[in-house]
């Protein structure tokens, strides 16, 4: 399966008012993501002068605050991505090629048979089954079962709602 | 940022918790990728072997699907499993979905096919067809998703050896890409769904496996008592029933399933505040019981969501307070001055950058050309978490306050822009 294949890509198939709409939200957001940029845009603009860059990004010292920001985000970070990795390492280290829990037993036809409130006879006649119609109550606990093994035709059996 | 108001507080926590969630987030998924994902070099059309393959169930509940099923099924047939059959539930559907379930059984000797006299839900769907299904290992996939032919192999691999293990989550891919809906969404389930998965999984436990693609053990499934019927999402709340009784649930992003997404802002919008009641709902049904020592892995998935809940709400008293203090004089410590987040706001939005770039990495082994979105994707975490925020705020008092448990039954939204046929 190739995944060209699976996409579905056919913008022109979109009414005006989505384009519009589309349009509309791609601009806001786009707008946010360059208002966070602001500051970064600003200095940039100022870098260009290099004299003020200098003097008020050295010499007045206005890198500190970006810096100790970047510092403290970088000291968090690291504080996080360290104990979630100090973590896998530790559950690597305990658990790796071994199950501590025993498996339990595969479950059997009696116990589903007691759970869905059926006789195990009828359990082992509907999965030999290929078509069946099946009435639950709202719980989901079976009323009724029709088997319609050979020529299925569902519209002789339901009467839908 | 100094801390001297409770507007000081709130705006800290309303910048800082998205922000660090995203690095957590990106360094399990990197961790993950390189550590756990390599799978020997394999490509996603090569699993591994399994010698002895168990029979599988491939479950697909379907109401109202006419127009998708001939393809699902089509598509289901073409696994490269050894051993599987296919059990679709026609969940009483009210267009012809019976007739054409029926007419493809001719076609395709191994589906099997349940007609449910009433529309029940899915959940009851897929407990009926669980317990006509003969094999111990079931594939549940919607009606309107189609599985990658090797997806089954890849899913069974984690059940062979590890009895621990009661479901393995796939890895949805978005087909419909025609309209911005559609691309953002191919941009959140690769940056940020997918590497939440990858991360949860170094937690230990995942907050929900993606109902649409899951594979699970028949044996975990009868001791918690199958699907709940009486929730908004079922896949969220089985996750979490499977993983209080100790059971694993891993992650395989190479079985991949290629999925229809909502187009239209009213069917996402629908679609994200179900998945919103259902977080609620997890946290509010099983949130006690997870006060225990032995429960303790499920903490981290607790207090991610519960923090994410908290948060939601503070992002909008902090938009009311800034509105109102527009107009009214506020007392200091109420008083939000500017939303104007500076050099902050520059580190936001490098992480949104960051987020995009490590997704790109890790998922350009699933899907080439990624890139081709960036221009639609890279914004999205801002607008991720502000739907989140919308739906939180909305769900939250509706679980809270509604007066009858939901019936559990609801219909797939709109699938996107298509060629109508």
């Amino acid at each position: 399966m190739k995944n060209k294949d699976m996409i579905i890509n056919r913008p022109d198939l979109l009414k005006g008012s989505q384009k519009y709409t589309a349009m509309g939200l791609t601009l806001f957001f786009w707008g946010a993501l360059i208002y966070l940029w602001q500051p970064a845009i600003s200095l940039l603009a100022w870098a260009l002068n290099l004299n003020v860059f200098y003097e008020h990004m050295v010499v007045l010292g206005g890198y500190r605050t970006f810096v100790n920001l970047l510092i403290n985000y970088a000291t968090v970070i690291g504080i996080l991505a360290g104990a979630l990795l100090l973590w896998a390492r530790i559950n690597q280290w305990r658990f790796s090629g071994l199950d501590r829990r025993v498996g339990i037993e595969v479950t059997d036809i009696d116990a589903v048979c007691a759970t869905f409130a059926v006789n195990r006879d009828s359990v082992e006649e509907w999965r030999e089954c290929s078509n069946l119609i099946v009435d639950t109550d709202d719980e989901g606990l079976v009323l009724e079962v029709v088997v319609i093994d050979s020529a299925p035709k569902v519209s002789d059996f339901l009467t839908l709602e | 940022m100094n801390l001297n108001t409770i507007a000081d507080y709130c705006l800290a926590y309303a910048y800082y918790y998205p922000l660090f969630m995203s690095y957590l987030w990106m360094c399990g998924g990197l961790y993950y990728r390189f550590h756990w994902e390599d799978s020997g070099g394999r490509k996603v059309d090569d699993p591994p072997a399994i010698a002895d393959a168990p029979p599988v169930s491939i479950l697909i509940p379907c109401y109202n699907e006419s127009e998708q099923l001939e393809e699902t099924i089509r598509y289901v047939f073409e696994q490269q499993y050894a051993d599987y059959d296919v059990i679709a539930v026609n969940d009483g559907s009210s267009d012809n979905t019976g007739e054409i379930l029926d007419e493809l059984q001719q076609q395709y000797p191994k589906l099997r096919v349940v007609h449910l006299k009433h529309n029940r839900g899915k959940a009851v769907a897929l407990k009926i067809a669980a317990m006509v299904s003969k094999s111990e290992f079931l594939v549940c996939i919607d009606s309107d998703a189609i599985l990658e032919p090797t997806a089954v192999s890849w899913m069974m691999r984690h059940f062979i050896g590890s009895p621990r293990v009661a479901a393995v989550t796939g890895n949805p891919r978005i087909r419909n890409r025609s309209s911005l809906l559609g691309k953002i969404q191919v941009g959140e389930f690769s940056s940020i769904i997918g590497l939440i998965k990858r991360a949860q999984r170094i937690y230990g436990r995942i907050f929900t496996v993606s109902g649409v693609v899951v594979a699970f053990r028949k044996s975990a499934l009868q001791r918690v008592g199958y699907w709940g019927m009486h929730t908004a999402t079922d896949d969220i709340d089985i996750s979490w029933k499977l993983q209080i009784d100790h059971w694993d649930i891993r992650y395989e992003p190479n079985a991949l399933c290629w999925i229809l997404m909502p187009e239209t802002y009213g069917g996402l919008w629908a679609q994200r505040l179900r998945w919103a009641q259902g977080g609620v709902e997890a946290a509010l049904t099983y949130g006690g019981s997870l006060l225990s020592w032995r429960k303790r892995r499920m903490w981290m998935v607790l207090a991610e969501y519960l923090f994410s809940i908290v948060w939601s709400y503070i992002v909008a008293i902090i938009l009311c307070l800034w509105l109102i203090g527009k107009f009214v004089t506020l007392p200091e410590q109420y008083m939000v001055p500017s939303l104007v987040p500076g050099w902050n706001g520059v580190v936001l939005a490098m992480t949104c950058l960051l987020q995009f770039m490590v997704s790109l990495l890790i998922d350009s082994r699933y899907e080439k050309g990624l890139w081709k979105y960036f221009f639609w994707m890279v914004w999205y975490p801002l607008a991720y978490w502000m739907i989140n925020t919308l739906t939180i705020i909305v769900a939250a008092p509706k679980v809270l306050f509604r007066s009858s448990d939901p019936t559990g039954r609801w219909e797939s939204p709109d699938r996107g822009v298509r060629d109508e046929k």
